[in-house]
């Protein structure tokens, strides 16, 4: 089985997807620290933020154009974008990070070995790679997530889609004999977006919001001409 | 029943609310050996509604508890307030709750006042020295100085400080509140905050308003823009900006209007001329008597667009373009913020702008241009019935009472002073020297989570419970359109070794034979919850007293129907028209003189404010949204006059204003204006915990005693500086680089 037919399977009634409107997004980044409260990010301290070794799995990039006072400034929250023709999988000589049936790039930290291949191959900048063992101070630790791990030293992370919120739902729906419901599931970062930009949904079934949002003519995706496939859908701001 | 059932149904319901119905399944799957007897619920957790106390906003939140653990802040959608959006300082509530720095005991003063050398002692020992306290202080001057006055909290400080005979209450902030006031007023004779309802606008104009980041609510603003935006499926609201920096606020506006510091006003004034002119020209103000037009004209007439030109620099055509779109997009506002309140000139500034507001409002609804029927006014009777209840006055607000506790602490006249949750020694400008008076205050009791730059100046410290594991009830600070009552409920079990702040005043009270009515923080939230029960109407009738209880901590509190169009009786009362005559805009006056070259412009970040939370590693390593920086403060400096001054990235500069200095490192930043430099709030602890002490420099310094005309809250933005390099360097965290590109380049404009 070559990666490509695996990517290629579509015998799944779910593919996840996320739609981010940057006309709502006011780049506050409620949704960076929301994220390192529900995934156990740690913090990295002042000297290895400096060697920018930080562990956030969504940042805020802004773009500024322009000189004063003809200034133009864009703010894009920036996550893994899911592809589904991942530059990051097919370079990972343990298939530490593969490609699932639901669509999502998701990395097994028990298979990695820290070659750090897929963080150098992905074009986003948004693989995070443990350098050093993370440290939580009593009694620090006692707000971890229990639903995911704490990740060691030489591991390689990001962001997950908040997978286990995707098995929750999943299991919920499975116990009632039902579908997921659209927007039972929410990551950690729509969930707080207090500009309701973010979306997430089942991009498979054409009545969900995202499917819907996905028609929009502001519709685009990061490095597009790549054919990278990302399911991370921006939309355009401005008129 | 038990605070546990209050929980347990807390929760439930909160979880079904946000994920359909979780819970059951879990607990079928995995058996208890031992069956649990407060609901424990080991996978899903139980979510808890209770109010945000991270700023005093009152946001709703529901916070997921695991196995009697706070995990994750979540916001409440039902709240009017925040509407399901929670902002970074919020999600940080769960660190600062666990901070291993907390305050787990009393603390008795050993050495002298200001050097941090305290010994611990049982919570009762300090209760008692502060009741010995109380005994004796009775009309011998006493005060106290808290970060809200709207919580149940400060309805017993107050209660207290009316037995011992004094009214002084302080809420000092730098936040331009008392001038708004002031212009609420004037313009509406309401005595509250201002409140812009901007999420059905078609065009929104922001006078210096950093409404998303730094106003009294930035969630709820962020929740209302985003609807603005693209809650309307036809139409999307367009915003502009006018003001000194690109802040984040200005970043999600469609355009950028630099104009004069302290020149607002003067816009104001000019828009209201343009917009007078071109509605009478069109015929829109016909049903607008002649004798008020008349007085109109001769009031704005000297306000022509090239007079306004000269003094903001806004081109005149410019002027008039904005008085078209604010005509021709209606329903159209403009928002007044910090750059028209912190200038000498800011409360006429202010009601300039009201006037403005007033004048569009008149023309929408007189002309039918509103698409959708005008919402009536703010109906803020029983908002202000529920301040009643709370009792601490609005004029706590006021930077007069501040100045006021510190002028009679300094000269030995206060007996007791009690500080609640509030660092003044850090907020408040140097040169007010509010630490020096502190140190002469006869006996100061600090209530406090963490050991800080005031608590220096404690007799004793009373480790303050965090709102994670408190009773309480706040009262949504500004009527958000609606009365809103929020309740804070304890979502963990309470640490050992804390005391809920109410409570530990309540004790001390009884302790020195001050007869209270109340026996604990908790009823004092029942007993408002009890008095307001007959306006709720929106709790079905047939609930008993308890059941009123529990609807109100299973929903966070109690607010009617966000659908206005239910609000009854629908009575839409005629604009009032703010007295325009009266308004007269003087020209800004500054602190400092010819040497000093550049305007300094103070303002508040997103993730640090005031730096209440600046001693959270995840703050702290968030990256600011302008400046990607994070871990140090700075000071911002235009490129082309970096250029000029030979100054790059990471050079320290002394920055030095007629009233003090501080050093911080140039960060090169393309949206501040060539001839003025600005520094974030919040920096520059003397003493708040390994990870905030000493770390940046505290603009504070800089700032001195220069009240603007009507007003004792200093002008924060009427103060000029001047740099020098120090010849020192250093290294600053940065995500991206300042021309805006990252490590990757994936998006062009």
């Amino acid at each position: 089985m070559t990666l490509k037919s695996f990517n290629d399977k579509h015998d799944n009634d779910y593919h996840w997807a996320m739609v981010i409107d940057l006309d709502c997004c006011d780049g506050c980044g409620a949704c960076t620290i929301a994220c390192q409260a529900e995934n156990n990010v740690p913090t990295v301290g002042e000297e290895r933020a400096y060697d920018k070794r930080t562990m956030s799995w969504l940042r805020i990039e802004r773009y500024f154009e322009g000189e004063w006072p003809n200034l133009r400034v864009v703010f894009l929250p920036m996550l893994c974008q899911q592809c589904d023709k991942a530059p990051c999988e097919p370079v990972c000589p343990v298939f530490a990070t593969y490609h699932n049936p639901e669509g999502l790039n998701v990395m097994v930290y028990n298979r990695c070995i820290g070659t750090r291949f897929c963080g150098n191959n992905c074009p986003f900048g948004v693989r995070k790679f443990n350098w050093f063992k993370n440290r939580w101070e009593e009694p620090l630790e006692q707000q971890l997530n229990p639903d995911i791990s704490v990740r060691e030293k030489g591991v390689m992370e990001k962001c997950t889609f908040c997978m286990q919120r995707i098995r929750r739902g999943k299991d919920h729906a499975k116990d009632e004999g039902r579908e997921v419901r659209d927007g039972e599931i929410i990551p950690a970062c729509a969930q707080t977006c207090p500009t309701k930009a973010i979306t997430f949904g089942n991009i498979r079934d054409s009545k969900s919001k995202v499917a819907e949002l996905a028609k929009s003519k502001r519709r685009h995706h990061l490095l597009e001409e790549h054919g990278l496939e990302t399911h991370v859908i921006y939309l355009k701001g401005g008129e | 029943m038990d605070r546990r059932t209050f929980m347990k149904l807390g929760g439930a319901v909160a979880a079904a609310g946000m994920t359909g119905a979780c819970g059951q399944a879990a607990q079928k799957i995995i058996p208890y050996a031992i069956p649990p007897n407060d609901g424990v619920n080991p996978v899903e957790g139980w979510f808890y509604s209770t109010t945000c106390r991270m700023c005093d906003a009152g946001c709703g939140i529901m916070v997921r508890t695991v196995e009697g653990r706070a995990k994750k802040v979540e916001g409440n959608p039902d709240h009017p307030i925040n509407r399901g959006g929670v902002c970074a300082r919020g999600q940080a509530a769960v660190q600062q709750y666990y901070h291993p720095e907390r305050l787990k005991t009393a603390l008795k003063r050993t050495g002298a006042k200001g050097n941090n050398s305290f010994t611990p002692i049982p919570i009762d020992e300090a209760l008692n020295l502060l009741a010995e306290r109380m005994k004796t202080a009775r009309g011998k001057g006493s005060f106290v100085i808290a970060s809200d006055a709207n919580d149940v909290t400060s309805a017993i400080a107050w209660k207290i400080l009316g037995v011992l005979g004094s009214t002084d209450f302080a809420v000092p902030a730098l936040n331009g509140r008392e001038k708004h006031v002031r212009s609420m007023a004037f313009a509406k004779g309401l005595g509250t905050l201002p409140y812009y309802d901007i999420s059905q606008l078609g065009f929104l104009l922001l006078l210096g308003a950093d409404i998303l980041e730094s106003g009294f609510s930035p969630v709820h603003y962020a929740g209302a823009y985003g609807e603005m935006r693209r809650g309307n499926p036809v139409r999307r609201g367009r915003m502009v900006y006018v003001g000194r920096r690109m802040s984040m606020t200005a970043a999600s506006a469609d355009r950028f209007i630099a104009a004069n510091p302290g020149s607002l006003g003067f816009l104001s004034m000019g828009l209201s001329h343009e917009v007078f002119r071109i509605a009478g020209d069109n015929g829109l103000l016909k049903k607008i008597p002649v004798s008020l037009k008349e007085k109109w004209k001769s009031a704005l007439g000297d306000y022509t667009p090239q007079m306004v030109m000269e003094k903001t620099a806004v081109p005149a055509k410019v002027i008039t373009g904005l008085a078209r779109e604010l005509l021709e997009q209606m329903p159209s506002q403009a928002i007044p913020g910090d750059d028209v309140v912190c200038h000498s000139n800011g409360v006429d500034s202010l009601n300039a702008a009201a006037f403005l507001n007033a004048l569009l409002k008149q023309i929408a609804r007189d002309g039918n241009l509103l698409k959708k029927p005008d919402l009536p006014e703010e109906d803020i009777s029983f908002y202000l019935r529920m301040k009643g209840f709370i009792g601490v006055p609005e004029a706590s607000h006021d930077y007069a009472v501040f100045r006021k506790i510190l002028r009679q602490s300094a000269k030995g006249q206060t007996a007791l002073g009690m500080i609640i949750d509030a660092n003044p020694v850090h907020t408040a400008p140097r040169s007010l020297k509010t630490a020096e008076a502190l140190a002469k205050t006869g006996f100061l009791a600090c209530f406090s989570s963490f050991l800080n730059d005031t608590t220096r100046f404690a007799d004793v410290v009373i480790p303050a419970a965090h709102f994670l594991e408190s009773w309480s009830a706040q009262i949504g600070d500004y009527p958000v359109g609606l009365p809103v009552l929020s309740t804070i409920q304890p979502v963990v079990k309470p640490a050992v070794g804390v005391i809920q702040t109410g409570d530990a005043l309540i004790q001390a009270a009884s302790k020195a034979g001050i007869k209270l009515d109340v026996k604990n923080q908790e009823e004092v939230v029942k007993s408002l919850v009890k008095r307001f029960r007959p306006e709720m109407y929106s709790i079905p009738r047939k609930l008993d007293a308890n059941g009123v209880w529990e609807y109100c901590l299973r929903n966070g509190g109690w607010w009617p129907e966000p659908d206005k169009s239910k609000l009854s009786p629908r009575y839409v009362p005629p604009v009032q028209m703010p007295a325009v005559e009266k308004i007269k805009i003087a020209n800004p006056k500054y602190a400092g003189g010819k040497d000093y070259g550049f305007n300094l412009h103070l303002y508040k970040t997103v993730n640090m404010g005031y730096g209440e939370a600046v001693n959270l590693p995840w703050l702290l390593e968030m990256p600011e949204p302008m400046t990607t920086l994070s871990w140090d403060s700075w000071v911002e400096i235009n490129p082309k006059t970096a250029v000029k001054l030979g100054i790059d990235n990471g050079d320290v500069l002394k920055i030095e204003s007629p009233f003090g200095s501080v050093e911080a490192p140039a960060f090169i930043y393309p949206g501040i204006a060539p001839n003025t430099v600005a520094m974030p709030f919040g920096w520059g602890h003397e003493s708040f915990g390994r990870h905030a002490s000493g770390r940046g420099a505290n603009p504070m310094a800089l700032l001195g005693d220069f009240p603007a005309e009507n007003s004792d809250e200093p002008a924060w933005r009427a103060v000029k500086v001047k740099i020098g390099k120090t010849g020192k360097k250093r290294k600053m965290v940065r995500e991206g680089n300042p021309e805006g590109e990252y490590e990757a380049e994936v998006f062009q404009l």
